[in-house]
């Protein structure tokens, strides 16, 4: 027979909701923050885009302005899906709905991570297309998409040790309750 | 009334049917104590998005069912789902009347706890909504999945329980 102690009764109740309430206030404060961070790079972008052109620069250069606008854009819409996302993992949903998202969420490559790494892509690019194309520049652009490989082999290794066994786990507990 | 002042009455008046969940999940008091915590951080930022569609009873055991599996998720294996012999609810698993009668037997409740334990995740959950006393309706609302295959699927648990527990008597008769 198992008998169980009070699991609760070292819980002060006033400390909790006080912290509780910091939390919320920190979570949204963070949030908004970060939104204007990176939305306050979009029109910075959009002034030297303009100069760029203005000023008569080469063909490159506007381009590789435009592939800063680009990446600060994917990355200001990313953040904000993300954050919402977060802010709203919802565990008063029905069970198997609230599986169904976390199982989402723990995918190794959710059709948004390719923005990211398309953001990315854009950020590193711009310094090597804002010049003629040479054999330097090949040679760059040869480097940085072996990086990007790597990073996403660490990714898949740091994903496999993290965070596989429990999309595991979570499937396995979606497979139970629909079959 | 305030988020705050709402959100100290559902703790008043829902934290035994919280303890008995994590107690059902968990049978370390400090990770039972950890995960009740967790279960009243998500109450509070979940408190907001409440519409009263469901009962609040619903409401607070969704919370507590996805809390717990999520809590337990990395250590699912070591979940022991524990059932207290004075359980008002017990009878629930245990309606054959030949079985009632020896239901009070401590060995058979042991042997009734560890077979609750060789059961999945999800069929632990489960069963630990029935002992709580829900509906197939309430249990369909807060896991998510029709009423029929709710009914399915205690009906497959108690049918499995049986035949185990028939078989305890049986061997020992």
């Amino acid at each position: 027979m198992k008998t169980h102690k009070d699991s609760t009764q070292e819980i002060d109740l006033g400390e909790l909701t006080s912290r509780l309430k910091n939390k919320d206030q920190g979570y949204g404060n963070l949030a908004k923050r970060l939104q204007y961070v990176y939305w306050a790079f979009l029109p910075i972008s959009i002034v030297l885009l303009l100069i760029s052109i203005t000023e008569g620069s080469n063909v490159y250069e506007i381009f590789g302005s435009i592939c800063y606008f680009l990446a600060f854009l994917i990355f200001a819409l990313l953040f904000r899906f993300y954050s919402k996302e977060y802010k709203h993992v919802d565990y008063s949903e029905p069970t198997l709905v609230m599986l169904r998202k976390a199982a989402d969420r723990y995918k190794p490559f959710r059709s948004k991570s390719y923005w990211a790494i398309l953001g990315l892509f854009l950020v590193v690019i711009k310094p090597i297309v804002d010049k003629p194309i040479t054999q330097e520049s090949t040679f760059d652009l040869l480097i940085l998409l072996g990086l990007f490989v790597l990073a996403v082999l660490v990714g898949m290794i740091a994903w496999t040790i993290r965070d596989k066994a429990l999309r595991d786990h979570i499937l396995v507990m979606i497979k139970d309750l629909e079959g | 009334m305030k988020k705050e002042e709402k959100f100290n009455q559902l703790v008043a008046e829902n934290s035994e049917r919280i303890k008995r969940i994590c107690s059902y999940y968990n049978s370390n008091v400090h990770d039972q104590q950890d995960m009740y915590q967790e279960i009243l951080v998500n109450i509070w930022k979940s408190l907001d998005n409440f519409k009263g569609k469901s009962a609040i009873s619903t409401w607070i055991y969704r919370i507590a069912v996805n809390v717990s599996l999520t809590y337990t998720g990395k250590a699912y294996k070591r979940m022991q789902l524990t059932v207290n012999s004075d359980h008002i609810h017990l009878n629930s698993l245990l309606d054959d009347e030949s079985l009632e009668e020896k239901k009070m037997e401590e060995e058979q409740l042991e042997i009734l706890d560890q077979e609750l334990n060789l059961l999945s995740v999800i069929d632990k959950t489960l069963i630990s909504l029935v002992l709580e006393g829900l509906s197939i309706k309430e249990i369909s609302d807060v896991i998510g999945i029709s009423e029929s295959n709710v009914k399915v699927k205690i009906h497959r648990i108690k049918a499995q329980l049986k035949t185990k527990l028939g078989e305890y008597i049986y061997e020992n008769a």
